[in-house]
Parts: structure tokens; sequence; C-alpha cells
């Protein structure tokens, strides 16, 4: 019995025509790559990590005796390496862009920007983008700059103030600690840090944009802090130093004193007894989670086995230790 | 206006043979302003409109006759040699569009030499001045205000000369026979489609109108399982017509063919409806998607 020959497309065609199609129709204007003229590009003046040199300085060379020269210095020879290899092997990831009226304005890759210029280049690739959302474009910069070891606290700061802007007026929510956290997927406690910074004061913030704070713990601290008289005095003495203040170690010893702290000095700590009631420790516990200030923690003790000491014994350290961090937050200096 | 781009990589699919249809559909049926762009440096649909000329320095290519309105004495022509063709946007030079023999129907024909030079350039700052040219062409406003549709005939390549076509559409066409090669061309064809589709911004897509299967054999099993194949691959970008495969139309290709357009063949006439059929439905599939001001 003969049967009739059929045709069909080559399956690995008839494959790679249905992903084409698919691709095409799931992706539109997400990959459109160009030469661009430096000229038509202007990098973006809100962008989070500000230079400190100028295209001038870059141009011309640096005066040594300017404040930030050390600053500058290490931001040009940055930039001068960067722009080597530019001259090596060109530009390998593209500057992503938007069109902002006659130019196109930079989303990421500014330092590229400036190294290409510095180079000699006249045109570099781009990836020219839909202008993007508000917020869209500040949690991009976030993204793009947070894991760079030189973006300064202030720039962060910057940025979270564009952001937590960006959220209220997109209607996103209340901008809380929590929403801040799953946002920009960082702990708890960096995420209520950060917090406490963008509701700082304007003494705080003027100390961060100074750049005599650049450790977020530091003005999480100063923040916190409730004895007014202190917090001036430590404020003062931050603002008169020469150099970033990283710690207020300095600053106890400067005063002359032991400042009134409830912290123990290193590797000491109080032992809290022992239970031979478990029912008596599971009372205890809840007398303690009871207080107002753990309110955020209690969740985390939910599911307990009492019948098991040790796991009683885990819960209480690990009671302790969200007792500290609630109530360290108060600490006097 | 819209820019119609009838493309693909493998030669003999019927790519003139469509754009000369789609050309006197609008034209003639549709009674719009059209204008035909001829890419292809082999000329042919330069051929069925005018009488092309063999090129005096290379005897292979035709280059287009004197134009009707060129004036040796006028100062104004003179700094024009009087022949006038769409590689000329490649070379810096005026684009003075052929009438023809359809009242609506105006053509910028083909110039083999200039359109090879334009497709053999290799350093990347021209290449991408290539791209770019026919776009910046079609967006003056001369061009925008003088025509409904263009119908551009393509060289049988990806090149650069291509790729200026495809980036300067706002719909591509592909012809092609239901055969095993031809297919390799229709998944080349859809491939420059995805890349123009991905840098193109969404309020200016290129619109696929599909395949349009060409000198279709119903006699045997090999254009029907292909066809099907292909559709089941891209359900919704393979036409419903097919363009069967008939005599007539070479007939109608032929130099002093008369009538000259299949739209002037007898209403009853069976290839002048089925191409009138597959015009329709092209034309439905363009008013499908968003009608648009290019750029």
């Amino acid at each position: 019995m003969s049967t009739k020959k059929r045709f069909s497309i080559a399956p690995d065609l008839a494959s790679g025509i249905r992903n084409t199609i698919q691709s095409a129709s799931t992706n539109q204007g997400q990959l459109h790559y160009d030469m661009m003229s430096l000229d038509a590009i202007q990098p973006d003046p809100e962008n989070p990590r500000k230079l400190s040199i100028s295209h001038n300085e870059m141009v011309h060379g640096l005066l040594p005796t300017d404040p930030d020269y050390q600053k500058k210095i290490k931001e040009r020879d940055a930039l001068n390496e960067l722009s080597e290899s530019i001259k090596r092997i060109g530009i390998r990831n593209a500057i992503e862009v938007y069109k902002d009226g006659l130019k196109y304005r930079i989303v990421t890759g500014e330092r590229r920007y400036w190294a290409a210029m510095l180079a000699g280049q006249k045109s570099v690739p781009v990836r020219i983008s839909p202008k993007p959302e508000e917020f869209n474009l500040r949690y991009t910069q976030w993204v793009e700059n947070i894991n760079r070891q030189d973006l300064s606290l202030a720039e962060k700061l910057n940025n979270l103030i564009l952001i937590s802007e960006a959220h209220k007026s997109s209607n996103r929510g209340e901008f809380s600690e929590q929403a801040l956290q799953n946002l920009l997927g960082i702990s708890t406690i960096q995420a209520y840090r950060y917090f406490a910074l963008l509701n700082a004061d304007d003494k705080v913030i003027q100390l961060v944009n100074l750049g005599k704070i650049n450790n977020l713990k530091l003005a999480q601290e100063l923040c916190a802090m409730k004895d007014q008289g202190a917090r001036n005095q430590v404020i003062s003495w931050i603002r008169s130093s020469k150099d970033e203040v990283t710690s207020l170690v300095s600053f106890k010893e400067s005063a002359g004193k032991k400042a009134a702290s409830s912290t123990l000095s290193a590797g000491r700590s109080i032992s809290l007894g022992k239970i031979n009631n478990a029912q008596v420790a599971k009372k205890l516990f809840e007398i303690v989670l009871s207080d107002i200030k753990l309110d955020k923690y209690r969740h985390e003790f939910k599911n307990i086995d009492w019948s098991s000491s040790k796991a009683i014994t885990k819960a209480f350290k690990s009671l302790f230790k969200s007792i500290e961090l609630a109530l360290s937050v108060e600490d006097p200096v | 206006m819209r820019i119609i781009a009838v493309v693909n990589n493998k030669g003999g699919v019927g790519k003139t043979t469509t754009s000369r249809f789609l050309a006197e559909y609008f034209s003639i049926v549709k009674n719009e302003r059209v204008l035909a762009l001829d890419m292809d440096p082999q000329a042919n649909f330069s051929n069925r409109y005018l009488k092309m000329e063999i090129d005096p320095y290379q005897q292979e290519g035709r280059i287009p006759p004197i134009h009707s309105n060129y004036d040796p004495s006028s100062p104004e022509d003179k700094d024009w040699d009087g022949r006038s063709s769409i590689a000329g946007i490649f070379f810096g030079e005026m684009v003075f569009p052929y009438a023809t023999y359809i009242p609506t129907l105006e053509i910028s024909p083909s110039h083999s030499s200039k359109l090879l030079l334009a497709e053999a350039v290799t350093r990347e700052e021209v290449v991408q001045k290539v791209y770019d040219q026919l776009s910046k062409f079609l967006a003056l406003d001369d061009v925008k205000d003088s025509y409904d549709k263009i119908i551009i005939d393509t060289p049988p390549s990806k090149g650069p000369v291509t790729i200026s076509v495809v980036r300067a559409a706002t719909d591509i066409l592909i012809p092609s026979i239901m055969e095993p090669q031809p297919m390799e061309g229709i998944y080349g064809m859809i491939h420059l489609w995805k890349s123009e589709t991905l840098r193109r911004p969404k309020n200016n897509p290129l619109n696929l109108l599909g395949v349009l299967p060409n000198s279709f054999d119903r006699r045997g099993i090999i254009h029907k399982d292909h066809y099907d194949s292909l559709k089941n691959e891209m359900p919704d970008y393979v036409l419903e017509s097919k363009i069967g495969r008939r005599l007539i139309y070479a007939e109608a290709d032929a130099e002093g063919a008369a009538p000259p357009s299949i739209f002037m063949y007898p209403e009853k006439n069976i290839a002048r409806q089925e191409i009138l059929i597959a015009c329709q439905e092209i034309h439905e599939r363009m008013n499908a998607h968003v009608n648009q001001e290019t750029f």
C-alpha cells in the first residue's frame, strides 16, 4: 500500500518563525539601538550620582587649591581610566536615553558619556527608550547607582527624595517603611534607617549634604536622639569637624567624658538568669512582647513550641535582639 | 500616507508583480495618488512604466529616461542631466517622479549602478546614513502632501537598501512561493521585521501585512501543504488570498501588452478577480492597523 507524500516546513524553520513572531509582538520598542552624536545627548540634572568635577575642570585641569581637590582627582582618574578603555574598545554597553525636547536625556550611563567625551568620541551607542514614568526613572537610577562604592549618602538621599515624591504623585499608595523595603529589596533595618533619614530635620540633612556624614547608621542615630541639648552638641561638633565623621566615639572622647550610654563595652553582656517553668517563661515573653515599641517584631514570634526548652531559649535570644534593636534607637549619647 | 514595502530576500517570488498590482489597484481601482518607488537595481518595476535605457558606463545596468519636464535651455535645469531616480536620495540629488499612463500613478525609477553602490557601502557611518535616507525623503512635506500611497519594490537582499526601505515603511508585505527555499526567505524577512519592530516606538509600528502566496499551483499538494504549515506557525500573518500560476500575468508584463493593466481587463476575467480579491484583502489588513501619520 503506498502512502501519499506530504510536505511541511522543516521543524527548526517552523519553530524559528513561531518564536520570531512571538518575540516581535511582545517586545515592540524594547530594543532601539543607535549611534548618536554626543552633542545630541545631555545628562539628567537630577541624576542622584553627581560628578564632583565639572566639564570645564575635566578639559582644563584641576586647581590644587580647590578644597575638594583630592576627591576630584580621584574622580578624574576614574574617568580617565574609563576613557582609556573607550579609546581602545569603544563603549560596550549602550547609554540609555530618552527623547526630551530637541535632545536626548540620559537615563543611565552618565560616566560613560563623560568618559566618551574625554576620549574624543564624536558619537556613542545608545539605547533609546520611551520617556520613563518619573517613578520608574528614579527607581532605575537608584538600581543603577546603589551598588557603586563611591555613591555618597547625600546622592542616595537625593535619589530617595525623588523616588518618594514620584511614588506619592503616582498614586502607588502610602510611602511607608514597608513600601520602601519591598521596592528596594533591602532589609527591615535598612529601610527603617533610610526612612528616618528621609524624615530627618534640616540640620541633619545639611550635614549629609555637606558630606560630614556619609554613614546611614550614624545619620539615623542622630535623627533618633531625643535629648535636644545633646543632639545640638553633637551636630555642632560634626559641623565643625574637618573631615567626614564616621562614628560618635571620637565625640565622646573629645567631650572628655563617657557619654551616658546603656551600651556595654564590647564582649560584655548581662545574663538574665534561668526559668524552669515553661508557662512562666511564656507569660514573661508575652508581657515583654506587649510593649508597643515591639509591635513590628510581634509577627516573628507567632509559632513558638512552648514544650521545647531549646525552642523557648532560641525565642528569648531572638526577642532580646529585637528589643535591643527597637530600644537602641532611643539610646541617648 | 501609507508606505507599503514589498519585500523578500529570495528572488523570483513575485515582488515586482505584486508591487505592480498594488500600485495599479490603489491608483486605478481606488483612484488614490500613488508613488511607485523602484529600489531594485534590476529595474523591472521601472521598465513597466518607463522606457528605461541602457547605462552607457555599465551595459548590464539601467538608467532612467530623460524626464519630460527637463529643459536643457532652462537655467533652472543647468545642473541637472535630465534623469532622476530614487537612488538619487543616497547621493544628495533631487528626485523628480515621472508620470505614467495612469493619471494618478507616478514612479521614481531605479538606477542600477547607483543602487548597487548604495547597497555595497560598508563603512559604519555611511551605512547608517543609507539606512535613514529613504525615511528622510518620505518625511518631506512635498512628498506627504502629494501622495496617499507609496509602493516600494525592493531588491532580493537584506542589505542597506532593503533596510532603508523597511525603516521608512508603515507596512510590509512578503510575497512568496509556497516551496521550501522561499520559506527561508520568509524567515529572513520576518527577522528583519522583528528587528525593526523592536527598535520602533509603540506609536509608530511597522505593520506586517502578511505573506502573500504567489504562483500558487492548486494541482499538486506541495504548495497547499507548505501554505497550511506556514499558516500553522504564523496564523495571523498568512493571507487567505492566493495568486495562482497563470500565463496571463506574464503576458500582462510584456512590453506593449494590451490592456496594459490587469485592472483594465473585463470584470469577469478570472485573473483580474483573483488579483482584485488579493489587493482588497491587503487593503483591509492595512485598515485593520491604526491609520497613522508615519512621521
